[in-house]
């Protein structure tokens, strides 16, 4: 019914911004996946159109050593620093979103600011002071380095999860005698899972990436994924590379499929509620 | 319909009306001195209140006045800012809300989404620490004092409003707290479901004894269910007494005009005061007979309820009679309501006569004898 | 105003006493016990670092305020900062340009549109940069993708030099922003109701005087979120410009090059101690744009 819709000149207008908002998806999502034919080349070096297909560069990811320990420390450092980030995450949430805090936005501003601050002068400070502690090179200083940064994931996904809904669950929990850590365990903790769980996943996800803490603290030892990619980007380029990116790729995805799971369930469930309360 | 002079004494009821119960199965609640401020921001100003065991006591007000401050400060939610709150003689300021055993139906319930009817109903019992047998048995009698015997294993969002109110009433009174309180338990239902719910809270509560605390924002729901009223406003308590006192003899054109309909007329004197019997002269220049509570302050008007001002014939032998001219005539279900003019300038006044069909409704314009007896029309407290 | 009293006061009110002399309980007790543990986190891991960066930047054994001497007279270190700021600008605005009608559309999908929309800005967010980085380095490089294609479509007869440049590098970067634009956008856009723009159609505004006088200015709050997220992000970009090269290396570079190369702590820690002075300061911005985003939200 709107008259102005309807004219050509506007028709052709809005087509245009669709055709221009594909291209620009194309952009942002295209690129990324030309490493995919690529990791299925048989050549031995890195050549577009492959000439032709063979499974010998993810052979050899599969039995390289190096990527094999670096798998397992990305692991050993995403796991541990995920559940400090997410426990620390839902205790600074809980403070911030329930509790009578003061300075309320700036303490939020604070728990998030790690995440925004440019790794590399994160990296340039910790690195002298865990030198002296003597524990760069070790599980312990990358596992700490990485909550910092990915507690913010979890503050921001929990912080949401619990304004979600109102707190007078929690006060009907109280009425009913439970005490702060069973309201905690039976009613807090149940209704903001999913949220928990997404923030686990990212938290993971993020320290399963991240490069620049993991090159000034970890060692050839506890060498993480991203560093090994890195250094072997700027010594050799070979198809390898591209198949162990491709198997990256997938896990992330993986990652974020799971992460959607969590999080429509939750909706789900906050829909199911009523939504919030008053 | 006459002889309405004396002021009805409130009296707490229970032990009298059910001799058959064991008495003082509830609580006595005593706010003492009570405030509650957040900075320069007074929500409470001083209170002292006192409810007796059994008593079913209503909170009432526009929002913002108070009434759920002073819930949440009984409750533990909210921590006052001076004062005690006595429950049987015992200050429980600084006990957490999990330690006063204190029953509360929130006004959207507050069902746990993620636990059946029956863990919901069972969950404080399961705090308590009672045995999983004794949990079971509890929690069945509770179910079938609710009637809702099949509806154990569903989860609160398959349930209709009504039934979800029940739950949460049988959830809160499953571990014999002496004490309930009730915060708009009916606000999220429909009115036909509203009345039908009034009367199974007020079995509910005839039925255990306990003391019952209930906020709202509905005056007829508080009339229809409480012993006594308090009507609050601003922070303060306007005034305190049964729903009948506080519909007759309103204290102030707040309370007068917060329970039911009222015409107000600005008193400009008393020109004569004999008891509870006054000759006062209305700011438009009438001279009405009308009843004088024991204090009159500064300040004063007459409340006039639309029901009780007689219209025709009838009108001409009451203590007070006019001839007014019917402004706007409106039928409305059971009643036909109009607005009348006064004589002299005190202007508009509301009337209600019951609808049948003998009965033909005025058309604006016409004149009309309009009276009422002096117990009709009370000075109270102009603001 | 009576939130923000309550919090103010929040913390005022847990030494109030009554007249008993008893403290009353308050549910917000033990809220600042739940912070401590998350609080020494930062402080050792996060804040205890930065101060220490700033510390060590005076460290210099050529002087005090050798190290920012330096970087106001020496025009190798200068230039990176100046290079920076410029990349940050050219990638926030060509990230703005390419995102706005983006978002616009998802904001406006439903159903399956929109989940596929949401797929196609979440999934390049959630890829990992280096492997982002390396895509484009296997596109642009001189037997890369886009010049093979090129060469054996015949546009051109040689390949063009695209790595190691800052076309190429600006290119690549902003195609790894673009999430960190879109995703404000859409929160802003969400939260415009469609009802205002047909309220200004039937005022008889047309779509583009409906978009510049009422849709517009309605999503400025996420475009100053967006631009500001970007910008700072950039700014501490690290891995695509070092992948990719160019002209001048990036301030995060610059400064791993300090450290890896020269070995120059004091020196490495004045340029990330301007670089983390500016990104306060625009984080402040972003908190306050935030602010006013979700304040907007809470508003309707």
């Amino acid at each position: 019914m709107n008259r102005t819709a309807v004219t050509p000149f506007w028709r052709m207008a809005s087509v245009g911004l669709v055709a221009f908002s594909c291209l620009v998806l194309v952009y942002l999502v295209l690129p990324t996946l030309v490493v995919i034919p690529l990791s299925f080349s048989s050549d031995t070096f890195l050549r577009f159109p492959p000439s032709g297909f063979s499974t010998r560069w993810y052979e050899s990811f599969a039995a390289s050593q190096d990527y094999q320990l670096a798998i397992i420390n990305s692991v050993k450092i995403g796991v541990p620093s995920a559940m400090v980030a997410t426990v620390f995450g839902v205790m600074a949430s809980l403070a911030v979103v329930r509790g009578a805090v003061p300075f309320r936005r700036t303490l939020a501003a604070l728990i998030i600011a790690p995440l925004i601050l440019p790794q590399i002068v994160l990296a340039i400070g910790l690195f002298p002071l865990m030198a002296k502690a003597g524990i760069v090179g070790t599980y312990p200083g990358i596992v700490l380095a990485h909550a910092v940064v990915t507690m913010p994931l979890v503050f921001i996904t929990v912080s949401a999860a619990l304004r979600n809904y109102a707190p007078t669950y929690e006060l009907a929990a109280m009425t009913l005698g439970a005490g702060p850590w069973k309201t905690f365990f039976y009613v807090t903790f149940p209704m903001i899972r999913p949220g928990v769980i997404v923030g686990f996943i990212f938290a993971f996800a993020f320290s399963f990436d991240e490069l620049i803490l993991a090159m000034f603290l970890t060692s050839p030892t506890t060498r993480t994924v991203p560093r090994l990619l890195w250094e072997q980007l700027n010594f050799q380029m070979t198809p390898v590379i591209a198949a162990a990116t491709v198997v990256l790729l997938g896990a992330t995805l993986a990652l974020l499929a799971l992460a959607a799971i969590a999080g429509t369930h939750a909706r789900r469930r906050a829909a199911s509620n009523g939504g919030t309360a008053a | 319909m006459n002889g309405m002079t004396g002021i009805p004494i409130p009296r707490p009821l229970r032990g009298a009306a059910m001799p058959d119960l064991p008495p003082a199965r509830g609580a006595r609640v005593e706010f003492d001195r009570i405030s509650k401020e957040y900075g320069d921001l007074t929500v409470l100003h001083e209170t002292t209140l006192k409810i007796e065991a059994g008593e079913f006591f209503s909170l009432i007000g526009p929002s913002g006045s108070g009434k759920s401050t002073l819930l949440g400060i009984l409750a533990g939610f909210v921590p006052p800012s001076h004062g005690a709150v006595r429950v049987d003689g015992v200050d429980i300021v600084a006990k957490p809300p999990y330690r006063r055993n204190i029953g509360m139906v929130f006004q959207n319930y507050a069902l746990f989404p993620h636990m059946s009817v029956a863990e919901n109903i069972g969950f404080p019992l399961k705090m308590r620490g009672c045995s999983r047998a004794e949990i079971g048995e509890r929690v069945k009698r509770a179910l079938a004092m609710v009637r809702l015997e099949a509806m154990g294993e569903r989860r609160p969002a398959q349930l209709s409003g009504g039934q979800q109110q029940r739950v949460a009433l049988a959830r809160a009174a499953v571990y014999d707290p002496r004490l309930l309180l009730m915060d708009e338990p009916l606000g999220a239902l429909d009115k036909n479901l509203r009345e039908e719910m009034q009367e199974e809270i007020k079995r509910f509560q005839r039925a255990l004894g306990v003391t019952v605390i209930y906020v709202t924002h509905d005056q007829q729901e508080a009339a229809f269910l409480a012993d006594r009223l308090a009507v609050m406003r601003g922070g303060l308590l306007e005034q305190i007494g049964t729903p009948r006192q506080l519909y007759e003899m309103p204290g102030t054109h707040f309370v007068a005009s917060f329970l039911g309909e009222a015409s107000l007329l600005p008193v400009a004197e008393i020109v004569s005061r004999e008891g509870r019997l006054a000759t006062v002269r209305t700011a438009g220049g009438l001279t009405v007979q009308a009843f004088a509570p024991s204090r009159v302050s500064e300040r004063r008007a007459l409340c006039l309820r639309p029901e009780n001002i007689i219209l025709g014939e009838a009108a001409r032998g009451r203590d007070n009679h006019f001839l007014g001219t019917v402004e706007e005539a409106v039928f409305t279900t059971g009643t036909l309501r109009y607005r009348i003019r006064l004589p002299g300038s005190d202007g508009v006044i509301t009337v209600r006569v019951p609808s049948h069909p003998g009965i033909e409704l005025l058309s604006p314009g016409t004149g009309i004898d309009i009276g009422w007896d002096a117990a009709m029309a009370v000075i109270i407290a102009e603001d | 105003m009576v939130g923000e009293a309550r919090e103010a006061h929040a913390s005022l009110e847990r030494h109030a006493e009554t007249q008993t002399g008893v403290k009353p309980w308050s549910p917000s007790r033990g809220s600042l016990f739940l912070l401590a543990a998350p609080l020494l986190l930062l402080a050792l891991f996060f804040l205890f670092p930065l101060i220490w960066v700033f510390a060590q930047s005076f460290s210099s054994p050529r002087g005090l305020a050798d190290t920012y001497v330096r970087i106001a007279t020496d025009p190798a270190l200068r230039y990176p900062l100046f290079y920076t700021f410029q990349t940050a600008a050219i990638v926030t605005f060509c990230a703005l340009v390419l995102s706005y009608p983006v978002a616009f559309l998802i904001s406006r999908a439903q159903g399956r549109w929109l989940a596929i929309g949401m797929v196609l800005v979440l999934v390049p967010f959630w890829t990992s940069a280096v492997i982002r980085s390396y895509a484009w380095l296997v596109l642009l490089q001189r037997r890369g993708v886009v010049n093979e294609a090129l060469l054996a479509l015949g546009f051109i007869d040689r390949p063009l030099r695209l790595a190691n440049t800052d076309i190429g590098t600006h290119i690549a970067m902003a195609q790894i922003m673009l999430p960190f634009m879109i995703l404000p956008l859409l929160s802003a856009m969400r939260g415009i109701d469609p009802s205002v723009m047909r309220a200004a159609a039937i005022l008889g505004a047309n779509p583009f005087r409906q978009f510049v006088s009422v849709y517009l200015p309605l999503s400025m709050p996420g475009v100053g979120a967006g631009c500001v997220l970007v910008f700072i992000s950039t700014l501490g970009f690290y891995i695509t410009p070092a992948l990719l090269g160019s002209s001048s290396p990036m301030i995060a570079v610059a400064i791993e090059q300090q450290v890896s190369r020269l070995l120059d702590w004091p020196q490495a820690s004045a340029l990330a101690s301007v670089l983390l002075v500016l990104t306060c300061l625009l984080f402040m911005l972003y908190e306050r744009l935030n602010r006013r985003l979700a304040g907007a939200g809470e508003a309707r």
